[in-house]
């Protein structure tokens, strides 16, 4: 059983399917790694065997029966309020319940085992803080994870599970799969399952899959769409390459993976690639952090944040303060950004299909005091990666990041695709064609923990 | 966001002055108590983000017409 839970999804689902696999025995089999290999990683913060028994015992069947898979801390389940790494709630306190990724989930025949650590309050791209302590990358397990979806992406490169379910705002799915060696896909907005979630009236985050490879985002895309995500060739790709800080300020590791990966991916799809820019590319970073970071804050008092306790991190009691302090005009011309890029993207997108640059500019920064180092300087991964993944919550498209190398370190390296809204079937595609064109050497290969 | 105080950006002198003034003077409209600490981390997230900021309120954007009952599934109409 140790052997399927290294598998992939679609063969732990497939075992299950043909009966060669009971899936009791491959829950408990989940269960047991979880309890061995997750002290090294602090992936998953909950266990709840009999609820997942429960699930299973209910399981109807479907695409996923008797998957094992993990959820991040950021949704209520029937039997457990989400706690987004924090340790105490900022709004009215959450309760258990049935949210979409949950329904998903069950109709999907899959069994939840556990509850993945995140970012405290999903207000950070390294996941080194939380209440439950920080998530470690299983490449390195003094680096970071990514956040905010620490916890699913250790989980899935700790091979804990094969999959699971983290959500994305500014980045938050992809910088854990970019930094853990996974497959990471931020879907169109609004076309997977978000019911329950704490910020109602999102405009930025959804819930995504995270993976192994691109064939298993497929299949718990399709989960999470209620959708079937068809598979074709990319077939002369039209590959969009944005020249300046999206490429030149990156780590030179980072910067070489992703540009070979991108030729190879046009080798193998007998496509192009071209040199394209859009508008508002300056205001970016920004404007797709004010308008992430202040769409929850509507039920925010000063008083409330004021009785923050000391058990909530020095960091968010100081960044909750500040965006108080955020002039308000600014969030309005983030809002006219939006509409710039938007604009831009929608003509882009017709002259090419796909655009590309590295999902995080530098590989996983070190768990204590993160830093990146840029040609341009040190920065805090927090200011250089929304300047990466931020383009897409502000305007609602689909990114994938795919794992595309490993630095000299030994830290894998994410290209990142995005493509027009409702496309996310063609990054799935070109992510397979990527992974085919390399040989599957990079989402096949396992950290030393898991190896 | 978070704040590493010996990372690039970050601001010097009076504009260093400035931004204590603001973060302080704000807070205080606020009746929002911060200890030193948090007023450090604040500064060092205000000395990174400030200058992207100020570039954003210096851009006119006059120009660019509101997109009404914006579908974020879709591009724009």
């Amino acid at each position: 059983m140790s052997a399927l839970l290294d598998g992939t999804l679609r063969e732990q689902a497939a075992a299950v399917a043909g009966g060669d696999a009971d899936p009791a025995e491959l829950l408990d089999a989940a269960l047991a790694r979880i309890e061995e290999r997750n002290p090294g990683v602090n992936a998953i913060v909950e266990t709840f065997p009999e609820h997942s028994r429960r699930m299973l015992a209910e399981a109807q069947g479907g695409p996923l029966y008797g998957v094992p898979v993990a959820i991040k801390d950021e949704w209520p389940l029937p039997w457990r309020a989400e706690r987004l790494g924090a340790a105490q709630h900022l709004g009215l306190p959450p309760k258990p319940g049935e949210s979409g990724p949950y329904r998903a989930l069950r109709d999907a025949g899959a069994v939840i085992v556990g509850v993945a650590n995140m970012h405290e309050y999903g207000a950070g791209s390294t996941g080194h803080i939380s209440v439950f302590g920080p998530a470690r990358n299983p490449w390195n397990t003094d680096r970071c994870p990514g956040g905010s979806s620490s916890g699913p992406g250790a989980a899935v490169a700790a091979r804990l599970v094969s999959g699971a379910v983290g959500a994305d705002g500014i980045g938050s799915i992809r910088y854990p799969a970019a930094y853990c060696g996974l497959t990471g896909l931020k879907p169109t907005f609004g076309r997977s399952a978000m019911q329950g979630h704490h910020v109602a009236a999102t405009t930025t985050i959804v819930s995504g899959p995270m993976c192994r490879d691109a064939a298993d985002c497929r299949l718990l895309g399709g989960v999470l769409f209620g959708d079937q995500l068809t598979a074709r060739e990319p077939d002369g790709l039209r590959i969009g390459i944005v020249p300046g800080e999206l490429w030149d300020d990156c780590d030179p590791e980072v910067n070489a993976a992703c540009r070979q990966a991108a030729e190879a991916l046009r080798d193998a799809s007998g496509g192009t690639i071209t040199e394209v820019d859009f508008a508002g590319r300056e205001h970016v970073l920004i404007s797709s952090i004010l308008v992430g970071s202040t769409e929850e804050l509507a039920g925010m008092t000063p008083k409330r944040i004021a009785g923050l306790g000391d058990d909530v991190s020095l960091v968010a009691r100081a960044l909750l303060r500040y965006r108080l302090l955020l002039p308000a005009v600014a969030i309005s011309k983030s809002l006219r950004v939006r509409t710039l890029v938007r604009r831009s993207l929608a003509e882009l997108f017709e002259r090419v299909e796909v655009l590309a640059w590295p999902t995080v500019a530098a590989p996983a920064p070190p768990l204590e005091n993160p830093t990146v180092n840029l040609p341009s300087g040190a920065y805090p991964p927090d200011y250089a990666n929304p300047r990466q993944a931020g383009i897409a919550n502000l305007a609602g498209v689909p990114a994938i990041s795919v794992p595309v190398g490993l630095s000299s370190e030994g830290l894998p390296i994410g290209l990142q695709l995005l493509a027009a809204w409702g496309r996310d079937e063609l990054l799935l595609d070109a992510a397979e064609a990527l992974e085919r064109a390399n040989g599957r050497q990079w989402v096949d290969a396992a950290p030393p923990l898991a190896a | 966001m978070t704040a590493a105080r010996e990372v690039s950006g970050g601001a010097d002198g009076g504009e260093a002055d400035a931004v204590q003034r603001f973060v302080r003077a704000g807070l205080e409209l606020l009746d929002l108590e911060a200890g030193e600490a948090e007023i450090a981390v604040i500064e060092a997230v205000d000395g990174l983000y400030r200058p992207v900021i100020e570039r954003l309120l210096e851009d006119e954007l006059d120009e660019i017409e509101p997109e009404p009952g914006t579908d974020m599934s879709r591009p724009p109409a």
